[in-house]
């Protein structure tokens, strides 16, 4: 699949901004961008991106409690989770992946190979 | 002999807890500092074996590690001296420091002394101190990521073609942040080591296996430092219990210091060899080698010999870390101006 427009889920403004001139730069995607898990899963819901790139810890809803609604909803299951992690957190990216989510990316990220990154994963799946 | 000369009485009045058992780990004796300690009279402790007492004191929340140290030592009793912190509640939660040590007599009777010292306070701090750092690294990884990524986005060209100035100066910037994400990456796994928070996934492993693996990720830094990487593997080796990434990170940090300190055109060597019921894996550099005082100080934190800021400073640190949660030793010997070896075993696992 050629991915054409992503939902980017960040609560940090300045890596949002990173990350999204990196995928637009880079993979000449639409993005689309969200502050908290409440947020994504109302944009998820109004865009409908191939894509979603989520951190895991955000203020309202975190990354997992949203990915975890994403699935049950079958309006919106179908579209592939990627989530965006700190290092120290890989004892919980199990319980990331157990909730349904496609792969993982760590942070600090490369933005000059994001999106492909995000395009291995969803290949590989 | 006066009653203040007795041993039972000058044990009585030392700060430090004693406590023997015989060589079934059935306690014979206290002195008043332990039942102080352990808050329990004498008598509770005379006469029970080990694993009954570390019940007692296990406490739900530690996951029962005062059962655990009994556990290990039963299972491999120490030859000589071991010396570990443990933490129990009694039922406040102390940080006792312990030693144990064989005793035997010439009549063939053998037994274990156990040396027991309150280190509560220096815990406490200690743990502090861990958390401290982990949040603290964890703060700092936020802006770095922006940074970094900043830094590569105009270096892969999203702001157009850049002056060569601008280019160097950025390429400086971005060495320098990728170093301190290093740091950062490395310090929260001290932290998390030294807290008992890292987890360690022991699986059987083949240690040729792990090395081999290890060199592919080497590759492109042997050849920055123009140094060839030469390995061997031992054709009979026993398997070894281990948890493949820290393993792994063990061998990559005592691969790239070596190549680190290696001069151009040099080799370093990689041997994996067996070892009496362990497996060994040997790092050789014709690096300066290091002298005799320092060998103990370059596992110290920060530690980077021979005036070089060659990388984070931690990674033997590291190593130190990692190798004895599986069972192991590290060690180096060196002779200066003939390199360096670094060695580390890991026990071969019991069928």
């Amino acid at each position: 699949m050629r991915i054409q427009s992503v939902l980017l889920v960040e609560d940090e403004e300045d890596i949002r901004k990173v990350a999204q001139i990196s995928l637009q730069f880079r993979g000449g995607w639409k993005v689309f961008v969200a502050g908290d898990g409440e947020e994504a899963l109302r944009q998820a819901a109004s865009v409908r991106p191939d894509v979603i790139l989520m951190d895991c810890m955000m203020p309202k809803m975190d990354g997992y409690e949203a990915c975890r609604r994403l699935k049950q909803d079958p309006e919106l299951s179908h579209i592939p989770v990627i989530f965006l992690t700190a290092k120290s957190q890989e004892s919980e990216i199990q319980h990331g992946l157990s909730l349904g989510a496609a792969g993982y990316l760590v942070k600090p990220f490369n933005p000059m190979t994001l999106s492909e990154e995000i395009q291995g994963i969803l290949e590989n799946n | 002999m006066d009653a203040w000369t007795q041993p039972a009485f000058i044990l009585d009045t030392l700060p430090r807890g004693v406590l023997v058992t015989d060589s079934q780990w059935r306690v014979q004796y206290v002195n008043r500092a332990v039942s102080e300690t352990l808050a329990c009279a004498a008598g509770e402790l005379t006469g029970k074996t080990l694993p009954e007492i570390a019940e007692s004191f296990g406490g739900r929340d530690q996951s029962g590690e005062a059962g655990h140290f009994v556990e290990k030592i039963i299972a491999g009793p120490p030859e000589t001296v071991l010396v570990q912190t443990v933490v129990v509640r009694v039922p406040e939660r102390k940080f006792l420091r312990i030693t144990v040590q064989r005793h035997a007599t010439d009549a063939g009777t053998s037994g274990y002394v156990f040396l027991i010292a309150d280190v509560t306070h220096q815990g406490e701090v200690e743990e502090m101190k861990n958390e401290f750092i982990s949040v603290a690294s964890h703060e700092m990884r936020t802006p770095m990521t922006s940074i970094k990524g900043s830094l590569e986005l105009l270096l892969g060209g999203y702001a157009g073609e850049l002056p060569d100035e601008a280019t160097e100066l950025l390429g400086i910037s971005l060495t320098a942040v990728d170093r301190l994400v290093r740091l950062i990456n490395d310090l929260l796994d001290i932290s998390k080591i030294e807290s008992g928070k890292m987890e360690f996934h022991l699986e059987p492993m083949d240690m040729n296996d792990i090395v081999r693996k290890s060199m592919r990720s080497l590759r492109s830094l042997a050849e920055a430092h123009r140094v060839s990487i030469q390995a061997e593997y031992a054709d009979t080796l026993p398997t070894v219990l281990a948890d493949r990434d820290h393993l792994e990170q063990v061998i990559t940090n005592l691969l790239s210091n070596a190549l680190k300190y290696s001069p151009a055109d040099s080799q370093v060597s990689i041997c994996v060899s067996s070892a009496p019921a362990a497996a060994r894996v040997t790092v050789s550099d014709q690096g300066p080698g290091i002298a005799l005082d320092q060998r103990d100080r370059v596992f110290d934190r920060f530690t980077q010999l021979h005036g070089a800021k060659k990388g984070t400073g931690l990674g033997l640190t590291i190593c130190r870390a990692i190798v004895p949660e599986h069972g192991g030793r590290i060690w180096v010997e060196s002779k200066i101006g003939h390199g360096a070896q670094f060695i580390f075993e890991l026990p071969a696992a019991s069928d």
